[in-house]
């Protein structure tokens, strides 16, 4: 019995000194498995209070309500950011919102343009450029470029990103300066963010703002939240997952909508698939903590 | 002459700033609002063109001087020249040179959506293997800061993706018993009564919980515990650094606008 014992001591010992390959192939098939194969695993979602007061908030929109979406992530964070960015705009253009699209960062601009165009292509709704959207350009100045939308947007922007004068787009008469959005949702992974959405415009001008953001960035966010000043914020992948999964029973639930083509069939959104391939990530690296410090503990005794 | 011409202008358009948040004066509000903010823009699109020679002449002179890795500015080189010829000379689609970044066909969008998005998913998703193996080794009950760090840790980890939902009551009730125990293992002076009592407190505290109809709390399911992590400790502590923080700014910027904060100048 003793031997047994020990043998197994000896055994969690040595699980301390594991090749880290062997930990890399082992998070490598937690993840690409539930990808490869997402109907093997499927854990229902249950919706956060932040993600709840977010889908809230853009559900209370009116027709016609001008919205300014922020990108601010790239390629890096796409698989993370992306799927809430293609969520908001589905829920926004069911609604008839008008949506202003504006990217801080330089990459910015193209995850715009992938948004848009992952919405125009599901043929789900029945939007034009011009008349239900506007995609402004990319602007060097970070925070500079938020207080000059703040104040004065025709300063920072006489164009759109088709070279096409702003003057000469009908959707942009009476949008001067954020203060004529009656929402702003920004979706940030990094600086600048949501954070300086807050401080240079929507919290001087009393404009509504909400976020999406990286898990990373949540605990810097969640001041404003907790204070009202960002009206609950999606966060990471989980966020997406909630967000997609609200839209997609809202979209449903719509029986007659004209801006929707009722013989489209919806679907569901990418982070939903995505969830289980997380959960098992994460479970396996809990499991990797646990065993690390039973393997240091027996270490330590030992050593003692 | 010419530092001191540096400084006068940083301390006056400092406090000509500074001042115009206090006093309602249009003109100078103006300046603030609009002015200001083109002159950044226009500042910040020559900064992008100096960055641009500077990241040039860096790596020509590491090629040039074969010095130690000197193959990667070659990369770097190819990749930057290659995307000044799409994104500038040549266009491959029917749009015009400018909207033709973001035009299907064109090479710079092939370039960005087969090269660099990839490459950009590639390099962040190596963090999550990175972390694995990181966490594995480094994540240890050293000491009573480490494991509320390391639980408080798990605590998010499992109570953000929907499997922390799965996890049963009695089984966080197990995780808070083990806990209490790894942190007053050292009053116990004998091993073995500390490994009964644990195993006692371990059989005996569900079925009170369960008795007492306590098993519904919050602090039993583990995405509402991770939530108040999150809405409690997290956001006070994020508080404190963002008052440290802007406390921080307020005397660097008063240093740099009365001129005393001379490393900006690269003194």
């Amino acid at each position: 019995m003793t031997k047994i014992f020990t043998n197994i001591k000896k055994y969690l010992i040595d699980l301390g000194k594991l090749d880290r390959r062997f930990i890399f192939i082992l998070i490598g098939l937690s993840v690409l498995i539930p990808l490869i194969k997402p109907n093997w695993i499927n854990i229902p979602i249950k919706t956060t209070n932040n993600s709840q007061i977010v889908f809230n908030e853009l559900n209370r929109l009116n027709e016609g309500d001008r919205v300014l979406v922020s990108f601010e992530y790239g390629a890096s964070t796409k698989p993370e950011i992306h799927p809430m960015s293609v969520a908001v705009l589905q829920h926004l253009f069911s609604k008839g919102v008008k949506v202003y699209t504006v990217p801080l960062w330089p990459e910015g601009l193209m995850m715009a343009k992938y948004a848009i165009q992952e919405v125009v292509d599901s043929k789900l709704f029945n939007i034009k450029e011009h008349v239900d959207y506007v995609s402004l350009p990319y602007k060097a100045g970070g925070e500079i470029i938020i207080r000059g939308i703040a104040t004065d947007l025709r300063s920072i922007f006489t164009q759109d990103v088709n070279n096409i004068l702003l003057n000469e787009i009908p959707m942009m008469e009476g949008v001067n300066r954020v203060s004529d959005f009656d929402f702003v949702f920004d979706l940030s992974a990094g600086v600048p963010g949501n954070a300086e959405w807050v401080q240079f415009a929507c919290d001087e001008y009393n404009v509504p703002l909400s976020s999406g953001c990286t898990s990373i960035m949540v605990t810097d966010a969640i001041p404003y939240v907790e204070s009202g000043q960002i009206r609950g914020i999606l966060a990471g992948m989980p966020g997406a997952a909630e967000y997609e999964q609200m839209v997609f029973n809202h979209l449903n639930s719509l029986e007659k909508n004209k801006y929707m083509n009722s013989n489209i069939a919806v679907v569901p959104g990418k982070a939903t698939s995505r969830m289980s391939a997380q959960s098992i990530a994460h479970v396996l690296m809990v499991v990797f903590i646990i065993l690390g410090n039973i393997s240091y503990y027996l270490l330590r005794r030992r050593t003692e | 002459m010419k530092r001191q011409i540096a400084y006068f202008l940083v301390i006056f358009i400092g406090f000509l700033t500074l001042i115009g948040h206090f006093i309602n004066y249009p003109p100078l509000n103006d300046f603030i609002d609009n002015d200001a903010t083109q002159w950044f823009d226009i500042i910040s699109g020559f900064a992008a063109f100096l960055g641009v020679i500077n990241l040039l002449q860096l790596h020509l002179n590491k090629v040039a001087n074969k010095r130690k890795h000197y193959q990667y500015s070659i990369i770097t080189l190819f990749g930057f020249i290659i995307m000044i010829i799409f994104g500038f000379i040549y266009n491959g689609s029917n749009v015009p040179m400018g909207p033709h970044l973001k035009e299907q066909g064109s090479a710079f969008y092939w370039m960005f959506q087969n090269i660099y998005l990839p490459l950009g998913a590639t390099m962040f998703a190596l963090l999550a293997f990175f972390v694995a193996s990181a966490s594995y080794r480094a994540f240890k009950i050293r000491n009573f800061e480490a494991t509320l760090l390391l639980v408080s840790g798990i605590f998010l980890m499992l109570g953000r993706v929907p499997v922390g939902q799965l996890i049963p009551w009695w089984l966080s009730l197990e995780i808070y018993i083990c806990l209490i125990f790894a942190i007053t293992a050292g009053l116990f002076t004998n091993k073995k009564t500390l490994f009964y009592t644990l195993l006692i407190s371990m059989i005996i505290f569900p079925f009170i919980i369960l008795q007492l109809n306590l098993y519904q709390l919050a602090v039993f399911k583990i995405p509402d515990l991770q939530e108040w992590i999150m809405d409690v400790p997290a956001t006070a502590g994020s508080r404190a650094i963002m008052i440290g923080i802007a406390l921080g700014t307020i005397a660097q910027s008063y240093r740099i606008i009365t001129g005393r904060e001379r490393s900006i100048l690269g003194d």
